[in-house]
């Protein structure tokens, strides 16, 4: 039994950790907030009211309007990046899917540009989430239609589908930055944008995202005894009783809209989906009842302690948050590469 | 005999090929069906069509008397269950949770395994001897250890119908005969397996009813003896082969190949693959 217990004590680690960063995020900032008057504006939020002296107005505006959506968001975006990645790893049987190898991000990412380049982002609210899920459903659609055939996938085609339609995706991007350069705001925002990041994310921000990431995450878990299945290959998935087309039909439809969402609320955030998955499942095994939480609190832990980490290291914010994940990332997963062709046990 | 599953007028093809034709059978219970024919005769897609993991072109496939489309994969899987013909695996999974997946067609998306689950795949790797390395890695298995482990996955499934494709052919001699062993147990005790076999030797020692297939059509079929003729393995497998009664009068035969006579580009004789 120690063989089961043993995920369940990482998970719980794990979750212990993303608190203590979240709160650390919450309490730490450029501006000078002391611990007491933090924990002061906490109570009264939470409708304990409490009163001290040289508590000022905008003291609470920045915790609870600017700190807290922010590491919210974070949170919930890293975790959204990295259970999608580990959906869709464990659904093509391939450690390289991942929602930016696949196209979906830059789909997401074509999307939004378009509706900043329209100016429909100030339009609504609901502007910019909404196109870039389209972005993100057509790109995962082709793609998949044009590595499926008769039910059966190739992996290898589909990365490689993934890969181009995501080329064409960027350049289509570029092209509108391009277009966009004589309107200098509009290009400002997009290339800020298109970088990723958690800058000014605001309580509207949180609750967009929410919806996604509860449901999303919830319907994966699902599915999680059919990943189990798929891993093993599609013949061996159908022969136990599982529905293969419409597994991947759904999980497809579920990643992309929390992939949307995502890079919707904060831009393209490169490789949480695809590291962290891949560390977890290192340290814990293939299952993904285990694998698909653990990437969720993996992926938010990521995110928030990576925002954390830029906001104390270089307070003038001269690095792009998305910038700064395939910075590390990159590196830590060649890392990973090397040391496992010497020793695999995964 | 009862029939348990049947083909029709079956058909397939990828795109204009036509790989399945007019494809007429039927299967009772207690009986062990070796499906034999050169490469590319479309043994594996006539194995996906009777799972329905492919839907035929032309004709059905009836499982106790119903067409497969009006069942949901989930419940196919509760009366066949299909033994893959690769089971290599790179994942590390334990003999348990692979044999425990045969319960899946049995059991709810969060639903955790009952008493009774836990007996039965305790009992499926009883049968196939692999109580004692239960908790060891699949990925650290052998080849023969992983095919006992895919066959009583489909033991524990419950399904009395058992499809192979190529159960032996990545193993060595002393594991192939434990396999056809185990499978000659389970059509004993009154499963239907039908396994697509390249080995003629053994298909005619083990199975009770050889089919051969070339082309994509059922040339023909009944005991070994009358299957593997002298005339079919020159006209369908391009072999020279002498052909002699084997065993105590029974209806095997032992095939030795004399030499490879290649009058069709398409089926040579190649078991290497």
């Amino acid at each position: 039994m120690t063989f089961l217990a043993k995920p369940m004590r990482i998970i719980s680690l794990m979750l212990l950790t993303l608190l203590a960063l979240m709160t650390a995020a919450i309490f730490h900032g450029p501006s000078d907030i002391t611990l007491k008057t933090a924990l002061a504006i906490l109570s009264n939020a939470l409708g304990w009211p409490t009163h001290l002296e040289g508590l000022r107005p905008w003291m609470q505006s920045v915790l609870i309007d600017v700190r807290m959506p922010r590491v919210l968001v974070g949170a919930l975006a890293g975790a959204c990046l990295a259970i999608s990645g580990a959906v869709m790893q464990g659904m093509f049987r391939n450690p390289l899917a991942s929602p930016s190898v696949l196209g979906v991000s830059s789909g997401a990412s074509l999307g939004a540009v378009i509706a900043l380049y329209l100016g429909l982002a100030s339009v609504s609210v609901w502007a910019l989430p909404l196109a870039a899920f389209i972005g993100a459903s057509l790109t995962i659609f082709l793609v998949y239609r044009i590595a499926s055939q008769r039910g059966q996938t190739a992996t290898g085609t589909l990365l490689l589908a993934g890969v181009a339609i995501g080329a064409l995706n960027a350049a289509a991007s570029s092209l509108i930055l391009a277009l966009s350069l004589n309107n200098w705001e509009v290009g400002r925002m997009i290339v800020y944008w298109t970088m990723g990041g958690l800058d000014g994310r605001t309580w509207d921000h949180v609750w967009l995202l929410l919806p996604f990431a509860i449901m999303g995450i919830g319907m994966q878990l699902f599915f999680s005894r059919n990943l189990d299945a798929l891993l093993l290959g599609e013949v061996h998935a159908a022969s136990i009783g599982i529905d293969v087309i419409s597994t991947r039909r759904w999980l497809l439809v579920i990643t992309a809209l929390m992939v949307g969402a995502t890079v919707s609320v904060c831009g393209s955030i490169g490789f949480i989906g695809l590291v962290v998955p891949h560390i977890l499942r290192l340290m814990m095994g293939p299952h993904h009842r285990y694998l698909l939480p653990a990437s969720a609190i993996g992926g938010a832990i990521t995110l928030v302690g990576a925002d954390l980490l830029l906001r104390t290291a270089t307070p003038e914010k001269a690095i792009p948050l998305g910038v700064a994940t395939a910075m590390l990332g990159a590196p830590f997963f060649l890392f990973l590469l090397v040391r496992k062709r010497w020793s695999i046990q995964l | 005999m009862t029939t348990q599953l049947e083909c029709s007028n079956l058909g397939f093809s990828y795109g204009k090929q036509p790989v399945i034709k007019e494809v007429n059978l039927c299967f009772g219970k207690g009986e062990f069906i070796g499906l034999i024919g050169p490469n590319g005769a479309g043994k594996s897609t006539l194995l996906n069509l009777l799972m329905g993991m492919i839907t035929p072109s032309e004709g059905h496939v009836a499982l106790a008397g119903q067409p497969l489309k009006h069942y949901k994969q989930r419940d196919i899987a509760r009366h066949i269950s299909l033994v893959p013909q690769d089971v290599s695996i790179n994942y590390a999974f334990s003999v348990r949770e692979i044999v425990a997946m045969g319960r899946n067609p049995h059991l709810g998306p969060f639903q955790s395994e009952s008493n009774r689950d836990r007996q039965l795949i305790n009992l499926a790797m009883e049968k196939t001897d692999l109580l004692q390395m239960a908790d060891r890695r699949v990925n650290q298995l052998s080849g023969g250890e992983r095919q006992r482990v895919f066959i009583a996955r489909a033991i524990a499934q419950e399904a009395p119908i058992l499809l192979m494709d190529e159960p032996t052919a990545s193993l060595d001699i002393c594991h192939q005969l434990e396999v056809l062993n185990l499978v000659k147990t389970l059509t004993e005790e009154n499963h239907l397996a039908i396994a697509a076999i390249h080995d003629l030797e053994l298909a005619s020692r083990f199975c009770d009813q050889l089919i051969l297939i070339a082309e994509g059509k059922v040339i023909t079929q009944g005991t070994p003896a009358e299957v593997l003729t002298k005339q079919n393995l020159y006209q369908y497998f391009s072999i020279e082969a002498e052909v002699e009664p084997y065993g105590h009068g029974e209806q095997s035969v032992r095939v030795t190949a004399l030499r490879s006579c290649h009058h069709h580009s398409s089926t040579n004789l190649n078991r290497n693959d």
